[in-house]
C-alpha cells in the first residue's frame, strides 16, 4: 500500500509515547498480552537507564507525505486518516477478538529481538578467523543464512512495522553496519518474491512508497 | 500436535469474559491452535474437552480452565461431528507428552481439482503437501483416540481425500473461490521454510570449531521463526529427519548444543526428539536472552563507571 502510514513507537497507556532509541532497544521483551488491546512487555527506559514492564501498543499513524505541496499533503493526510478509520486499525472491535494491534505490538518486539539476533550473528561473522564459514558449506553462506532468517521471521506480516524497526534503529544507531539494515531487509523481502509460493510479500510497491526514501535501496 | 502443559493454577481472570478467559489461556499456553498448530494471529477461539467450540456468548467460568484449549476457526469449523462421549486424543493430556500419535510426511504430485454440486471435476494440476497420519508405534488406545481427534477436526483440511496411497484434493467450487480451509497450504509453507531452517543448522554445525556463538544465535533466530509461524510439529520433524538423515550423532549433538548439556549417551528418537527439540530451541534462545542481558548491564556498569 503507497500510503505514507508510519508505525508509532510502542505506546505506553499512561506514560505517552516512548522515544525512537528506547523503542528499539535491543533490550525490549518478554512479552505477553495485557488488558485493552495492549501486550505487557519490558521496555527500556532510557531516562532510568533500566527496562521496565510496561503496557505498550504499536499504533499505525497517518503521517504526511512531506513533499514541498502542502494541498497535496494534505490531502494524502486526510486519506489516510479516512482509510485508517475506515478499516479501524487502531480501533479494534474488540467483540469479535480482533487482535490486529496486539499483533503489531508482538509484531514490533519480534523484529527488535530478531534485529539484535541478526547484529550478533553478523558480527560474528565479520570477525577474521571465521571469514573461512563463507566458503566451507555448501548452500547459501552464513549471512544469507541469517537473512533468510530474518526474512522468515519478516514475512509473518506486519511489513510496515519491520521496515520501521529496521530503519528507526539505524536512525538511533548511526553506524557503517546499521545505515542499510532497512534498505536490506526490504531488498531481500522483494528478492524472495521469486520463490514461488503466494505467502510472501509479493507485489510491493517499492517505487511509489514510503521505502523508496529509505536510503540506498 | 503439540503438547501443551497447562499452569495447575489457575491465572487471574479480571472479568469472567469469553474474551478474558482466551487471554489468560493464551498467556500460558501460547497462542497457537491446539490442533492444527497454526500461530493465532488475527483471532482466537475457545474449545472445551467436553462441550466443543464454544461460542462467544458461552458460560465459562474458573472450573471450566482443565478443559479449554485454543483452537483456530480452520479447525473450530471443522469440529461438527464431536460428541462428548467419545474418547479423543487431547494436547494436554499424558500421552502427549509420551506417546505423540502424530507422524508429518511429504506427498507429492497429489491431484488437487474442483467439482460442482454434480460431481463434475475441474483438474487444477498437482500439490505438494505435508499431511499428519497416524504413527503405529504408539500403544493401540492412543492411536484410535488420535484417530478420532484427527477425523474431528480434518486434520488434512477438509477437501483431502483421506486416502494416503492414493491421495487427493478436490476442493467445492465454493471453497475454490473462496478459500476458507488453508490449513494444508499453511503448514505446506512452514514446511518450505523449516526444511531451509533445517539445512542452516547443518552448516552452523560445521562452525563450532570456532566456537558455539553462531550456531547459538542461529538456533534462537529459528526459534523466532517458530515463534510466529506455529506448526512446531512441521519444524521439529524437519529438523529431526534433516539430521537424523546425515548420521545418528546429529541430534544428540543438536540437543547438547540447545541445553548446554553433554550429548545424550543414547540414540534420539523420534518420540523424545520432538519434546527436546521444542524445549531446546526455547532453552536456546532463553540463554541468548539472558547472555544478552548481562552484556548491556556489565556494558552499562562500565559507562556508568567511567563517567
Amino acid at each position: 500500500m503507497s500510503t505514507p502510514w508510519r508505525v508509532s513507537p510502542p505506546q505506553a497507556a499512561l506514560v505517552g509515547q516512548i522515544p525512537d532509541a528506547d523503542a528499539v532497544n535491543l533490550q525490549n521483551g518478554n512479552a505477553i498480552d495485557g488488558p485493552d488491546n495492549t501486550v505487557q512487555a519490558d521496555i527500556w527506559d532510557g531516562v532510568q537507564g533500566q527496562l521496565r514492564q510496561m503496557f505498550v501498543r504499536v499504533e499505525a499513524v497517518p503521517t504526511s507525505p512531506g513533499t514541498g505541496n502542502a494541498n497535496f499533503n494534505a490531502r494524502k493526510l486526510q486519506a489516510a486518516q479516512n482509510t485508517s478509520t475506515m478499516v479501524r486499525l487502531n480501533t479494534p472491535i474488540n467483540a469479535w477478538g480482533d487482535r490486529r494491534i496486539i499483533e503489531r505490538t508482538y509484531a514490533w518486539l519480534r523484529a527488535v529481538g530478531t534485529l539484535q539476533l541478526l547484529l550478533v550473528q553478523l558480527a560474528v561473522l565479520q570477525l577474521p578467523q571465521n571469514a573461512w564459514m563463507q566458503q566451507l558449506f555448501p548452500g547459501p553462506n552464513p549471512t544469507a543464512d541469517v537473512w533468510n532468517r530474518v526474512a522468515d521471521a519478516a514475512e509473518q506480516g506486519y511489513y510496515s512495522v519491520w521496515v520501521n524497526v529496521f530503519k528507526r534503529f539505524g536512525v538511533a544507531n548511526p553506524g557503517p553496519g546499521n545505515n542499510n539494515l532497512a534498505s536490506d531487509l526490504v531488498t531481500l523481502l522483494n528478492n524472495r518474491v521469486a520463490v514461488n509460493t503466494p505467502f510472501r510479500y509479493r507485489g510491493t510497491n517499492l517505487q511509489n512508497s514510503v521505502i523508496a526514501q529509505l536510503p540506498n535501496l | 500436535m503439540r503438547a501443551i502443559t497447562r499452569p495447575t493454577n489457575m491465572p487471574q481472570v479480571t472479568t469472567p469474559t469469553y474474551w478474558e478467559y482466551v487471554r489468560v489461556l493464551g498467556n500460558a499456553v501460547g497462542r497457537y491452535c491446539s490442533f492444527c498448530e497454526r500461530a493465532l494471529t488475527f483471532q482466537l477461539w475457545l474449545f472445551h474437552k467436553l462441550r466443543g467450540p464454544l461460542a462467544v456468548s458461552a458460560q465459562i467460568g474458573n472450573n471450566d480452565w482443565p478443559n479449554l484449549l485454543l483452537i483456530c476457526s480452520e479447525c473450530a469449523a471443522s469440529a461438527t461431528t464431536f460428541t462428548a462421549t467419545t474418547t479423543y486424543f487431547w494436547p494436554d493430556s499424558l500421552d502427549a507428552i509420551q506417546n505423540p500419535p502424530y507422524l508429518y510426511q511429504r506427498i507429492d504430485n497429489v491431484p488437487v481439482s474442483w467439482a460442482d454440486d454434480d460431481g463434475n471435476a475441474t483438474n487444477l494440476g498437482t500439490a505438494s503437501f505435508f499431511l499428519v497420519s497416524i504413527s503405529t508405534d504408539v500403544p493401540s488406545n492412543v492411536q484410535a483416540a488420535a484417530q478420532a481427534t484427527y477425523r474431528l477436526f480434518r486434520l488434512n483440511g477438509r477437501f483431502f481425500n483421506e486416502n494416503f496411497s492414493s491421495p487427493g484434493y478436490t476442493l467445492t467450487y465454493d471453497e475454490y473461490i473462496h478459500p476458507s480451509d488453508t490449513r494444508l497450504e499453511d503448514r505446506w509453507d512452514a514446511y518450505i521454510r523449516a526444511l531451509d531452517a533445517a539445512q542452516a543448522i547443518m552448516r552452523a554445525f560445521g562452525t563450532r570449531r570456532a566456537g558455539d556463538a553462531y550456531a547459538r544465535s542461529m538456533l534462537a533466530m529459528i526459534n523466532m521463526g517458530i515463534l510466529g509461524y506455529g506448526f512446531v510439529s512441521t519444524w521439529e520433524s524437519m529438523i529431526f529427519k534433516t539430521l537424523s538423515d546425515i548420521g545418528p550423532n546429529m541430534m544428540p549433538n543438536l540437543i547438547a548444543l540447545m541445553t548446554n548439556q553433554p550429548p545424550p549417551q543414547q540414540p534420539v528418537d523420534r518420540k523424545r526428539a520432538f519434546t527436546q527439540i521444542e524445549q531446546g530451541l526455547q532453552n536456546a534462545a532463553d540463554e541468548e536472552r539472558k547472555r544478552r542481558l548481562a552484556f548491556n548491564q556489565a556494558l552499562n556498569t562500565l559507562i556508568q563507571v567511567k563517567s
